[in-house]
């Protein structure tokens, strides 16, 4: 079930950062990064959700105060 | 995710002097093609066509290129025949019938016709999820119409400006293109387009989390969608509009009633863009609705989305539906 999770987000990945879509690329990176948190890669996960945050928090969209929460709780 | 497409129109440039849209529709034959000529006009992507009518005005778009040597009346015929295969989704298609065109009206030398192409070859590739190269058609579309005055071209090539800068995270960007097309519909009187800039506006200040500006301009253009009753607007901006409702805080009972509202006029006009959307929006609400086990609902929603967006292109709404 996870493999099968990863696999889709890591195809939208693929397709986001092909059309530089920057929003889709750091929301597939904050899906990836809570994959990992499943699977016990802590440091991964915080890497990855730490470039999701950045990039959402550059462009403005309206889910990096979401991913931020998520990042101080994984934190904890 | 809207999808501005133009038709040439030869009524408001010099192009095309000798072959007036009626004679050459009537050259054709086609109703169709006459029907289409008079207007143009943006329009969202039509269902996935098992229509003989359309099969036939195809097949006599094909038949008559060869017989013509008349430049003026082949850009048209391929005009439509690109319009055509958009509108069963057939993009490719589509492109490679606006690169013959595009071509011919190069050779012509004649700038509206070139810019009128350029615009049509910045939405197919937009549909096709080739972003950078769309942008390029759309910015060449925006100059060389900017500079022969053509507002009407101008108008849509900011529209469709927009929503790529929307979609690379550009949000001033598409902002500044968005408001400058909105400004200048509104002083040609171009509801339609003016009410498709408000929606993309929305869409804007939606990704942004601006709830109250992402509201009035869903109010605004539903207002023209009801007004002109124009269908396909209508059922994206009740869409997106339902989303913003359901993010805000708003009734979630009601933001689900009005995106299933949008969803079936989507099915019924054969929107499957605005169709993804409203699975999309509603898995989300869904989510977010935990009082009940929901998954099932949400899993059954985001196949369908995933189905939908595998058909139509590689572009954003496959890219959501996985990312969902």
């Amino acid at each position: 079930m996870l493999a099968d999770a990863q696999a889709i987000l890591e195809e939208a990945f693929t397709l986001a950062e092909k059309t530089g879509c920057r929003a889709e690329a750091a929301l597939t990176r904050f899906g990836l990064a809570r994959l990992a948190l499943e699977e016990n890669s802590r440091e991964v996960a915080q890497s990855m959700g730490e470039e999701s945050h950045k990039v959402l928090q550059a462009i403005g969209y309206y889910r990096a105060a979401e991913v931020e929460a998520w990042l101080s709780s994984t934190n904890r | 995710m809207t999808y501005h497409f133009w038709r040439v129109d030869s009524r408001k440039g010099s192009d095309c002097r000798n072959h007036s849209a009626k004679h050459v529709a009537q050259l054709l034959g086609n109703a169709l093609f006459a029907r289409y000529w008079p207007h143009t006009q943006n329009f969202h992507v039509g269902p996935a066509i098992n229509n003989t009518q359309n099969a036939e005005d195809n097949n006599h778009n094909r038949h008559c290129l060869p017989l013509h040597n008349d430049p003026c009346a082949t850009v048209g015929a391929l005009t439509n025949l690109s319009s055509l295969a958009a509108k069963r989704g057939l993009y490719g298609e589509a492109r490679a019938h606006g690169v013959e065109a595009l071509q011919l009206a190069r050779q012509m030398g004649t700038p509206r016709a070139i810019a009128t192409q350029l615009t049509n070859m910045g939405a197919f590739d937009f549909h096709l999820g080739n972003y950078n190269s769309a942008e390029k058609f759309l910015q060449q579309a925006l100059e060389l119409a900017d500079q022969h005055d053509y507002g009407d071209v101008v108008v849509f090539a900011r529209a469709n400006l927009g929503e790529i800068y929307t979609h690379f995270g550009q949000y001033k960007e598409a902002t500044f293109y968005l408001e400058a097309g909105l400004s200048l519909a509104r002083q040609s009187q171009h509801r339609r387009a003016e009410g498709n800039l408000l929606d993309l506006l929305g869409a804007v200040a939606l990704a942004q989390g601006n709830w109250e500006a992402s509201e009035s301009c869903f109010v605004q253009s539903l207002q023209i969608a009801r007004e002109l009753k124009y269908q396909e607007r209508l059922g994206s901006v009740l869409v997106r509009q339902g989303i913003l409702r359901g993010r805000s805080g708003g009734s979630r009972a009601q933001a689900i009633a009005q995106i299933e509202e949008g969803m079936t006029i989507a099915q019924a006009g054969g929107n499957r863009e605005t169709l993804i959307t409203a699975r999309l929006g509603l898995a989300e609400l869904y989510e977010i609705d935990s009082k009940d086990d929901l998954s099932d609902q949400i899993e059954m929603h985001l196949n369908a989305a995933l189905t939908l967006a595998r058909e139509i292109s590689g572009g954003i709404f496959l890219m959501r539906a996985l990312i969902n």
